[in-house]
């Protein structure tokens, strides 16, 4: 059967829908969660450039490993690399999956194929999990975006062919604040408010000279600004109210502090997160450059894990890391790896998995998967499955192609308790 | 047979002398399909626009952006008879549109700047020629053919930068190019049969034959690559001579083959010769794969072949378009395309065109045609097409027409279009202003030269293009054999500094593992040092020998551009080295200090100028000055900035196009929009509210609050405010000229068109 979410609708609606305000659900039969979900939010912290599973979540002995060597965790019998100590006190909280596998070698491709589970094509453009989210359940705070990015990364196929409506909010600096929430400098509310009124009395004649819906959007657009410029809400985005010692704990750097924004942001009703950590591909002094980037993730993501947990939001929200590929078990001319989508590793805390467990291995020296293989649809489908989203529901894009949250991926649903 | 002889002849008769027909001629013409039309219709078209409500639109529509109050102010208080007929063929002379009809095609082919991990030589070439193709009025079905049967490189032939938006992806691109200009999806079809329309997997195929041999360009040391296999070769064929009469089996030949194998150091000397060009070569041009053939794919499951059968080229539609002997495929593809007697491709352009000036084509999905596409005036849409045909696919010409036409005067209609249903075009739709048009109003209220080119980014693109010309060339000066000499001359010295750095790197490895923090960075500083010192090394040994043998063979000195600040960054330091190099012939000419000191004087000059007709009060005319500055060069149109622009830029709040998907742009109202038109720093003295924008500069003339709504009318809605209007002004007591500006920007009479 056809999904109903055909073009005239789909138009329709998209006219109507604002910035995740008076957001008329899609779907709504689907508007709530499976039964069978496990988490209410995500955060998906991305190792933008390929993350060496090696010298991270799957350490190896021997020549393979190079200098990097393997630490215990607090979970039972399950060693990380030793640049994670932070990390590996909190492994008890989650899994780590030793066996995905990509198709796609090069960092544009892979970056998307990990975002969208489809391979990337000239004529469409494919959502990414976050929008799914927002099509299939809706924003979770109706004042805010229903799902944001935080990151430099020019690459996100955001609401793909959904409309704009699902994009996320791109935050470049965590630090900077929501842009242009504030009036203008040396304007005060009530001639802002003046101004506005004005403004709203040529509105209502223009209004009625051309009774439009597009005219009258604008007019709801305004009074979703205006409600948002008061929002309590708005104060998700304000890190400056986290006791100093709590920041310093994430780190310092636009990573950590993106941790903690997306912890309050999922706080505030903003369900999917992502961050992302950019310059993992360590062709060259991958011993140096590894251990550097993982100080930035282990203080980040740790800290992340522990705050999620001592204030109860760590059962209801997934913290995903991942990354396009991995790289090679051997070590180049450059004290370097090299990509390798072949065999690689993510983890996974909180949302319901299987604290301290493991999903999959890889053989020992890290460049063949033993066992459970996990390609990158079913890796997505976990994450859609955790989240309660339909994975069979067929959605057409305006194109009238046929499409699925995780491409037919089948969930590892033993990841979960 | 005669009769039909007799309809040829008049057919023949009436283009001729429809051609001669001014635009005036035949815009009435279309009045006459139109007025018919409504009369059998019982449709009552629109009153006339004023000249208020005509001026704005006509700016928004051929250049781009809302008029100044002096373009305003001019028209308005003209006497002319025949000002508008005036006005329209002024706009469409402007530079104006060419920038502002880049930008409506640049939403349709997905125009980017920027193409990620590549060179963009052919970006930059690509996207001038849009712009200049443009400018230059040319037809559009020249334009389009020129498009689709490019190859060569992007500095002899910059239209390949259509194929090449996709490189190495045929087939999606065939499947857009179908949609764009024959407004025929066929996209289904590249995996099975359509399930909504009548096309084949097979069709698709047929169709995307003409032009599977697109083949990227992406080096030029083709030579070197068959020097060093030749090499190669003759190892192997001394092993296998020496192997024939060895008595211990081959071993020792074995183990000769391989030390001269490693002695070859095949890897680095293919990295000389790589490594410098970077990505300026990446890719470079599009030729044609020989003996390209394509076959249905493995998972074919259709009734009408079998997996792997070869495909040849057959149309999707019209006439049929064989290939003559010698013919490029491709070139075959865009004739047949382009022909007025393809049943879709003037049908296209014409609802396109159309859309633009009115707010709804004639059939309304045009860009999703099936055979029982209706438009919703059939007798409106054949006129249309025939009257391009006859204008010969001159868009201005067309443009111009359609400008002319009663229902381009009517009002805006009060009711919207809802799709389904028949427009009977009793005038123009109400239309958002595009992002595009917004953000080049806000320039028009912001900067003194509002049209302005930005020439700087001009001559960096044009630079860029002659840049990788001059290093595709200079390989090119060598035979492959004197290339890899070259390059191996090079290898000795970058080796044994290479064997250096790696000892660093170990050590580096070491002292990171015991954490002392200072040997890491002293020993990350010596890394650099010899990065740079290989870098100085390989331009020395190289680059400077490569390129004075080009010189050599053009008989023309090597000019170095001591103006521009290279990079220092050791990795990028060798090709950033040709970056600083100059051949006559080779792009634009780097200007001397002289020079750019004179243009700097001439722009003072230029400045205290404006400044003097503005009658700026010399005490603050230096004021004036560094606030102007500043903006001519901070401040351009939609056009001269990346596209897209980048993600958080105004343009992007209001709907401007990701440029991944072909018409991607949206014209909805959302939250952000209204943050940034209230909020955002433009709004602010920074830009628009500066007393030395034209906008406040025009406001600010005026003294009682009451003239200064009307400047600010003037200014933002290109008419004066209604008796209503300056009443409600008044109860809310705006005193300053700030609150009226900011509060008119803010409303939906500014930014729609009527």
């Amino acid at each position: 059967m056809r999904h109903p979410l055909h073009r005239r609708n789909f138009i329709a609606r998209a006219a109507s829908t604002l910035l995740g305000v008076h957001l008329p659900r899609l779907f709504a039969a689907d508007a709530k969660p499976a039964s069978t979900a496990k988490a209410k939010n995500i955060i998906y912290l991305y190792m933008d450039g390929g993350m060496s599973h090696i010298d991270t979540w799957d350490p190896k002995q021997g020549v393979t490993a190079g200098p990097t060597k393997a630490v215990k965790t607090s979970a039972d019998g399950i060693q990380i690399a030793e640049y994670l100590p932070r990390t590996a006190k909190q492994m008890h909280h989650g899994s780590i999956v030793r066996s995905i596998t990509s198709t796609q070698g090069a960092h544009g491709p892979g970056n998307y194929f990990m975002h969208t589970s489809y391979e990337e094509r000239g004529t469409i453009l494919h959502p990414s999990l976050g929008a799914w989210l927002s099509v299939f359940q809706g924003p979770g705070n109706p004042e805010l975006p229903s799902s944001a990015y935080i990151g430099n990364s020019s690459r996100h196929s955001g609401a793909g062919f959904f409309p704009p409506v699902h994009t996320p909010l791109f935050v470049n600096n965590p630090e900077a604040g929501l842009r242009d929430i504030e009036l203008p400098k040396g304007l005060t509310p009530d001639s802002h408010k003046a101004r506005m009124a004005f403004a709203g009395d040529l509105d209502a004649l223009f209004l009625k000279k051309y009774p439009q819906r597009e005219v009258k959007a604008y007019a709801e657009a305004y009074d979703g600004a205006f409600k948002m410029m008061k929002s309590a809400d708005i104060a998700a985005f304000d890190l400056t109210q986290e006791k100093k010692e709590l920041r310093e704990r994430y780190g310092s750097d636009p990573f950590g502090q993106g941790c903690l924004l997306a912890r309050r942001l999922v706080e505030h009703g903003i369900r999917f997160v992502e961050v992302s950590l950019h310059g993992w591909d360590t062709h060259t002094n991958n011993f140096v450059g590894t251990p550097d980037l993982c100080e930035k993730l282990d203080a980040g993501l740790a800290t992340l894990v522990e705050d999620l947990h001592q204030r109860g939001m760590l059962k209801d929200t997934l913290v995903v890391v991942t990354s396009e590929f991995g790289r090679t078990p051997e070590i180049n001319v450059n004290q370097g790896r090299d990509h390798y989508p072949k065999a690689f590793s993510s983890a996974l805390f909180g949302g319901g998995v299987k604290g301290g467990s493991v999903f999959g291995s890889t053989d020992k020296t890290g460049a063949e998967i033993e066992s459970d293989d996990l390609r990158v649809p079913d890796f997505n489908a976990t994450l859609a499955y955790a989240l309660g989203l339909p994975l069979e529901q067929i959605v057409h894009s305006p194109t009238m192609r046929p499409f699925t949250v995780a491409n037919k991926g089948k969930p590892a649903t033993s990841l979960f308790a | 047979m005669k009769r039909y002889f007799f309809t040829l002849c008049a057919a023949f008769l009436t283009s001729a002398s429809f051609a001669q027909n001014t635009p005036q001629q035949h815009a009435a013409a279309i009045d006459r399909v139109l007025e018919a039309h409504w009369q059998a219709n019982q449709v009552t078209p629109n009153p006339s626009a004023s000249d208020e409500t005509f001026l704005r639109r006509i700016y928004l529509d051929l250049a781009g952006r809302i008029p100044t109050a002096a373009e305003a102010r001019s028209f308005l208080e003209s006497r002319e008879s025949g000002k508008r007929d005036a006005l329209i063929d002024d706009l469409l002379a402007r530079e104006s549109y060419a920038s502002h009809f880049f930008n409506v095609w640049a939403d349709v082919l997905r125009l980017k700047t920027h193409f990620v991990n590549t060179s963009n030589v052919i970006p930059s070439a690509y996207r001038r020629y849009i712009r200049e193709s443009l400018r230059a009025n040319k037809p559009y079905d020249v334009f389009v053919r020129e498009m689709l049967s490019a190859k060569g490189y992007a500095w002899d032939n910059p239209a390949i930068g259509y194929y090449q938006r996709d490189p190495d992806m045929p087939l999606d691109n065939m499947a857009l190019t179908s949609r764009i200009f024959l407004g025929t999806r066929i996209e289904c079809a590249q995996c099975h049969n359509d399930p909504f329309d009548k096309w084949l997997q097979t069709d698709f195929y047929h169709l995307a034959a003409y032009t599977h041999a697109n083949n990227s360009v992406k080096e030029a040391f083709e030579g070197a690559r068959i020097e060093i296999k030749r090499r190669q070769d003759i190892i192997e064929a001394d092993f296998k001579a020496e192997k024939k009469t060895a008595t211990d089996g081959g071993k020792a030949a074995e183990a000769r083959k391989q030390q001269r194998l490693d002695a070859m150091h095949y890897r680095p000397v293919v990295g000389v010769i790589k490594n410098p060009v970077g990505q300026l070569l990446s890719p470079i041009g599009l030729n044609r794969k020989a003996d390209s053939i394509l076959k249905l794919p493995h998972d074919f499951k259709e009734g009408d072949g079998k997996p792997f059968d070869v495909m040849t080229p057959a149309a999707l539609m019209g006439e049929a378009a064989p290939i003559a002997a010698e013919q490029d495929s491709a070139e075959a593809f865009a004739n047949w395309l382009t022909s007025p007697k393809n049943p879709r491709f003037t049908r296209v352009i014409v609802n396109r065109l159309w859309r633009q000036m009115l707010g709804v084509p004639v059939t309304e999905r045009f860009d999703n045609l099936r055979d029982d596409s209706r438009a919703m005036i059939p007798e409106l849409e054949e006129h249309l097409v025939q009257l391009m045909i006859t204008l010969r696919y001159d868009m201005k010409a067309f443009l111009g027409t359609i400008a002319r036409t009663r229902v381009y005067h009517a009002q805006a209609s009060s009711e919207a279009h809802s799709l389904g249903s028949v427009y009977h075009f009793p005038g123009p739709l109400l239309r958002r202003m595009s992002a595009e048009q917004v953000w080049d109003s806000l320039v028009a209220l912001i900067s003194h030269e509002p049209d302005a080119r930005d020439t700087e980014r001009e001559f960096i693109d044009a630079r860029r293009v002659g840049i990788s010309q001059m290093v595709c060339d200079a390989y090119l000066a060598f035979d492959g054999k004197k290339l890899v000499d070259i390059a191996y001359e090079a290898l000795g010295p970058d080796m044994e500094l290479q064997a250096k750095e790696a000892a660093i790197m170990e050590e580096m490895t070491k002292a990171n593992r015991v954490k002392d923090d200072a040997k890491v960075l002293t020993l990350r500083r010596a890394q650099g040092d010899i990065r740079r010192e290989r870098a100085m090394k390989m331009i020395e040994k190289f680059i400077k020998p490569v390129l004075n043998g080009l010189a050599e063979q053009k008989g023309v000195q090597v000019f170095e551009d001591t103006l521009y600040k290279i990079n220092p960054n050791p990795s990028v330091l060798v090709s950033e080295t040709w970056r600083r190099m100059w051949l006559p012939g080779y792009g634009p000419e780097p200007a001397t200090e002289a020079e750019l000191k004179a243009v700097e004087a001439q722009k003072a000059a230029q400045l205290t100028e404006l400044a003097q007709r503005l009658q700026i009060p010399t005490e603050r005319q230096n004021d004036f000055i560094t606030h102007t500055k500043k903006i001519l060069v901070e401040w351009h149109r939609a056009s001269e900035l990346d596209s897209p622009a980048p993600r958080g830029h105004p343009l992007r709040t209001l709907g401007q196009s990701d440029r991944d998907f072909v018409e991607n742009s949206n014209l909805q109202a959302s939250i952000p929009q209204a943050l940034m038109l209230m909020n955002n720093e433009i709004m602010t003295e920074k830009a628009l509210l500066s007393p030395w924008s034209p906008l406040m500069l025009s406001v600010t003339k005026a003294t009682s609050a009451e003239q200064q709504l009307e400047a600010a009318c003037m200014a933002l809605l290109s008419r004066k405010p209604t008796a209503e209007e300056k009443a409600l002004c008044a109860a809310r007591k705006l005193s300053r000229a700030e609150d009226t500006v900011h509060a008119l920007l803010n409303t939906k009479a500014f930014l729609f068109i009527e």
